[in-house]
């Protein structure tokens, strides 16, 4: 335990850094921003409207953008930074065995991810819909959507050493274009588990919304990102248990 | 207490480690070889970070690559200086004592950072150390399990020559204190300075292996060619090769090369040849005293 902890903390402090902290600060105040204009410039007509402005908005600004551009940083960087810049080899050749590196960096990567981007849309749900039901439920799917995205781009970072342009475009690409455009791949989509599960919660615990369709059953949606979380954990845990350091390069 | 069995490592079609075999004890040995030789890539596969791509390699009886428990018994400090910049000096070795799941490990630390001399500075973010401070506390990390065995990559790159003399006489020690340290370094000087024993290294080969000595005596009594320019080069030839320490003299295109088999003797041999020839010497060049051809030399032995 003493050894995860180690792990964790020092991965936490590499992450946060001032000037990372800062920039995904910015980007998660997008959102929050744009509620208060529509907020403060009256465009609510009525309480429905609002609900449903916001909603729209944090579908597209949340869940789409900021979610997956928070974990890309934090799931690709909390093991692909220190395997570019050296300094794993001082965690690696501890008598620490490595699913436990791997976990212990999984955990720091999706907290991380989770707060940054589940905190601006609770905010942002908060004023934008006032409504505690709409905050909280994108709320949940935003840290669905966080966990599952850090632990495919984790896997990412242990399989190619160009995770974040790779992890970039399939973000843009397929989460962004395709999984919007073809309803027919929702099932292979982060971005559509984290919608059917924030709407079914908002659904479920707002009053002002009822139960709508998301393109992705819910219960579709909770297996399918289980699942996706479960393979990309295998599949990083078990390059991680492979991987090999080289000296000079050959 | 490291032991390499018929180890070879090859990238795709590059063969990094050649069928390399031998087994290292306590004291200090070097590994010497010029750059790009496989002294990493043997190092690495010594500390576990690389997998052999045939034969077995053991630090204390126990398999390195994939077997976290061997981490117990050995130290490495890797050649690339990273450390975490954001930490500490002291920070960075108690997190590695905690990594060891010492039972004390402020204790431990303190001692580290004691025995590399860095009290001092220990309380410093590592982002603002030098380049030699830097290499004391990666070792300081990787002492502070107290290992019987230390593996250091390339330890003095980088080094002025001061701490280069403060990390021998710390290596000096810890070796007297029955540890068993293998450094590697393409520089002859200090592994003679250092080493008690030597494996040398060509192309991912282990071309000799034994007491420095011996290995000096070998590179020092290969032939050696020079290259003289003088006021009669023929002259000086003649009389040249007159000697016994001079092997063949060869006289092409106004250029007089000179083979010699014993390198002190040729060159307290020259001087006085020329003045007895009655020739002015302008110039004498060894013409090949790079590392590499000495060590293409031991290969072809």
């Amino acid at each position: 335990m003493t050894a995860m902890r180690t792990i964790a903390s020092i991965t936490l402090r590499q992450l946060l850094s001032r000037r990372r902290t800062l920039l995904l600060l910015l980007l998660g105040a997008v959102p929050v921003v744009l509620a208060l204009v529509y907020r403060l410039g009256g465009e609510a007509d009525s309480p429905a409207d609002a609900v449903s402005w916001t909603m729209g908005m944090l579908e597209y600004l949340a869940l789409v953008t900021v979610v997956p551009l928070v974990a890309l940083i934090f799931g690709s960087g909390a093991m692909g930074a220190e395997l570019d810049d050296g300094t794993a080899v001082h965690l690696l050749t501890k008598p620490v065995p490595r699913w436990r590196v791997g976990v212990a960096k999984l955990f720091v990567a999706a907290a991380c991810s989770v707060v940054l981007s589940a905190t601006p849309i609770l905010l942002a749900g908060l004023i934008g819909a006032d409504d505690a039901g709409v905050a909280i439920g994108y709320a949940v799917g935003g840290a669905v959507g966080a966990v599952v995205y850090a632990t495919i781009f984790l896997a990412l970072s242990l399989v190619t050493s160009r995770s974040f342009v790779i992890g970039l475009g399939y973000v843009l690409i397929w989460e962004g274009l395709l999984a919007g455009l073809f309803p027919g791949i929702a099932t292979f989509s982060v971005r559509q588990y984290a919608i059917s599960i924030a709407q079914s919660v908002t659904a479920r615990i707002s009053p002002l919304v009822d139960e709508l369709e998301p393109r992705l059953a819910v219960g579709t949606a909770i297996i399918a990102a289980v699942v996706v979380l479960a393979l990309a954990l295998g599949i990083a845990l078990r390059r991680l248990s492979r991987l090999e350091i080289a000296g000079e390069t050959a | 207490m490291i032991e390499l069995t018929g180890v070879s490592r090859w990238y795709g079609n590059v063969v990094a480690v050649n069928e390399v075999s031998f087994t290292v004890g306590a004291g200090v040995t070097g590994l010497l070889g010029p750059n790009g030789a496989g002294k990493s890539t043997i190092l690495h596969m010594v500390a576990g970070l690389l997998a052999p791509s045939t034969g077995t390699v053991t630090v204390g009886g126990q398999t390195s690559f994939g077997n976290p428990p061997v981490y117990r018994s050995i130290g490495l400090v890797p050649e690339r200086e990273a450390v975490y910049p954001f930490l500490t000096g002291r920070e960075f070795v108690r997190d590695m004592a905690r990594l060891h799941g010492l039972a004390d490990a402020d204790a431990a630390t303190t001692r580290a950072i004691e025995a590399v001399d860095m009290a001092a500075a220990a309380d410093r973010a590592i982002g603002g150390y030098s380049k030699g401070m830097r290499q004391r506390i990666k070792i300081a990390g990787a002492l502070v399990h107290d290992p019987p065995a230390l593996v250091l990559d390339e330890p003095f790159n980088g080094m002025d020559p001061r701490q280069r003399l403060h990390m021998m006489t710390m290596l000096r020690r810890m070796a007297a204190e029955g540890r068993t340290i293998l450094f590697s370094s393409h520089i002859l000087e200090e592994v003679e300075r250092l080493a008690q024993r030597v494996l040398v290294i060509v192309a991912g080969r282990l071309a000799a292996s034994g007491d420095f000595r011996q290995i000096r005596r070998l590179m020092t009594d290969r032939p050696h060619t020079f290259t003289v320019r003088s006021s009669d080069d023929r002259a000086l030839g003649a009389r040249l090769v007159a000697d016994p320490v001079v092997s063949g003299v060869q006289l092409e295109d106004g250029l007089l090369t000179v083979r010699a088999g014993d390198y002190g003797a040729f060159s307290r041999l020259v001087a006085g040849a020329a003045r007895d020839a009655g020739v002015r010497l302008y110039e004498l060049l060894p013409t090949d005293e790079s590392l590499e051809s000495v060590f293409s030399y031991l290969v072809r032995r």
